[in-house]
């Protein structure tokens, strides 16, 4: 009888370093992938992040084949924390350096922030008569 | 024979001094920004030079803002040829691309953060180094030209606002946040080069310290009034202008005494206007006798001079009372037609 009590306690205490482990690794992740086209409409996306969230990470690629495109990002107090715009012009090829660089444009903006306040944070996207996409990845760890 | 060899050895030692000093001052005269960089095989051997027209464009990306490609050689090299530049000093931005992104391509933060600020016009030299393979550009070091020792001392200093949330509270960050900023401030107010300083402000985030520290911005830009390059222009009409505000005010007071007479119009319009346009719903007789009664006739008078019944009179007044909304003959006596 004193084994598969042994047992017990072992699996038990298993289980409570399992579970021990998994608050400390608790995360989560969102992506949102956005495709506009000769787009002039302003979009927002909330991430939600509650009180105790001990990192926030946000990673956003933009890529333009036409038109200018503004990404910012907003604390919950509403504070710009970060922003980047990319414009491509499209123009006749002749040759010229900027015609080498008609593969259209990208940016990217990686945001890392310990201990973020709470509340919900905005990102911004705001295009002029776009073409292209929009890849927004963000990161939280409790 | 002896003049002619002699003539010759004269003519060469003449050319090649000519040759020596063409070599030497083309070597002077030699401007370019030329770098050396390590970078692993996730990157293009390529290096893109970018004017920034604006402080406002720092983190914008446009293939109209390359001005010139350079090719990295095996070793990390670059260079470019910095002749076609302008002859002022101008904000530029030293930037490479991922293999699998465009040219244009711009990345902000993180390790693979891909660009650096440079100041540079036509005549300058400058070196740039970076040696360690991971992060691009982090902890380059920037020679020729006190501008961008001054400029790595900003990104140095601008460094530690991200840095502060490592083990910092929100509120210990935005405390600390708020003290690199003033440095940042002291920088912009005390250094003589235009572009060190405006960049200093930028990365103070100015938009946000502007209303409650006005004067010093008052200050700066009585300092700078004689700077007519565009990026002060730009940073002029990125604040709001007090003369701006008081001709708001004389605007607003203008507006109001406009208002204030348009009111009195109104009133004019509905109290006498009105009432002199009720007139014509009053009948030939009605009219008749109100006519009189503004003349100040009694009843009885208005009876004999009309030659109709008392009764009749009394009838005709109360229907002009009803018609123009008044009560009392007073109120005909004050009527100005």
């Amino acid at each position: 009888m004193k084994f598969p009590k042994l047992v017990s306690v072992v699996i038990l205490s298993l289980l409570f370093s399992l579970s021990a482990f998994a608050q400390q690794s608790t995360e989560f992740s969102m992506t949102r992938n956005l495709g506009f086209k000769e787009s002039s409409k302003v979009q927002t996306v909330d991430i939600k992040i509650s009180e105790g969230t001990s990192a926030l990470r946000l990673d956003i690629k933009c890529g333009v084949r036409k038109g200018d495109v503004t990404i910012e990002i907003y604390d919950p107090e509403g504070t710009k924390q970060g922003e980047f715009s990319v414009e491509s012009i499209e123009t006749e090829d002749d040759g010229s350096l900027f015609n080498m660089l008609k593969k259209g444009v990208e940016g990217q903006i990686n945001k890392f922030i310990k201990n973020p306040q709470s509340g919900t944070w905005t990102i911004k996207f705001i295009p002029k008569n776009s073409t292209g996409s929009v890849k927004i990845l963000s990161w939280q760890g409790l | 024979m002896f003049k002619t060899s002699f003539k010759t050895y004269l003519f060469s030692i003449v050319l090649c001094c000519s040759c020596v000093y063409c070599f030497t001052q083309n070597t002077q005269e030699q401007h370019n920004i030329k770098g050396t960089i390590k970078l692993d095989s996730t990157w293009t051997n390529k290096v893109y030079l970018s004017l920034i027209p604006s402080f406002n464009k720092m983190y914008t990306m446009s293939n109209a803002m390359i001005v010139s490609v350079a090719d990295i050689d095996e070793n990390g090299h670059f260079k470019f040829d910095t002749s076609f530049l302008p002859e002022d000093e101008r904000l530029y931005r030293i930037h490479i691309a991922k293999k699998d992104a465009p040219p244009a391509s711009l990345i902000i933060g993180g390790d693979d953060e891909n660009h650096i600020f440079i100041i540079t016009q036509k005549y300058s030299n400058i070196s740039i180094h970076k040696n360690a393979k991971t992060m691009p550009f982090h902890q380059t070091k920037i020679s020729g030209g006190l501008s961008n020792d001054a400029l790595d001392e900003i990104n140095e200093i601008s460094k530690f606002i991200d840095s502060t949330g490592v083990e910092n509270t929100y509120l210990k960050r935005e405390f600390i946040t708020k003290g690199i900023n003033e440095k940042l401030r002291f920088i912009a107010d005390t250094s003589s080069n235009g572009l060190v300083s405006l960049y200093a402000l930028y990365k103070s985030k100015y938009e946000s310290n502007y209303e409650i520290n006005k004067q010093f911005y008052t200050d700066y830009l009585e300092k700078w009034s004689h700077n007519k390059s565009s990026y002060f222009s730009e940073f002029r009409n990125s604040l709001p202008r007090e003369d701006q505000k008081e001709s708001y005010s004389y605007t607003n007071i203008i507006l109001a005494i406009c208002s204030f007479l348009l009111g009195i119009l109104f009133s004019y319009y509905f109290w006498v206007l009105r009432k002199a346009n009720k007139l014509k719903s009053l009948s030939v007789q009605e009219r008749k006798i109100f006519m009189l009664l503004q003349d100040g006739k009694t009843n009885k008078e208005i009876s004999e001079e009309l030659n109709i019944g008392l009764s009749t009179v009394k009838s005709h007044v109360s229907n002009i009372y009803s018609k123009l909304g008044i009560k009392s003959r007073k109120e005909i006596l004050d009527m100005n037609l």
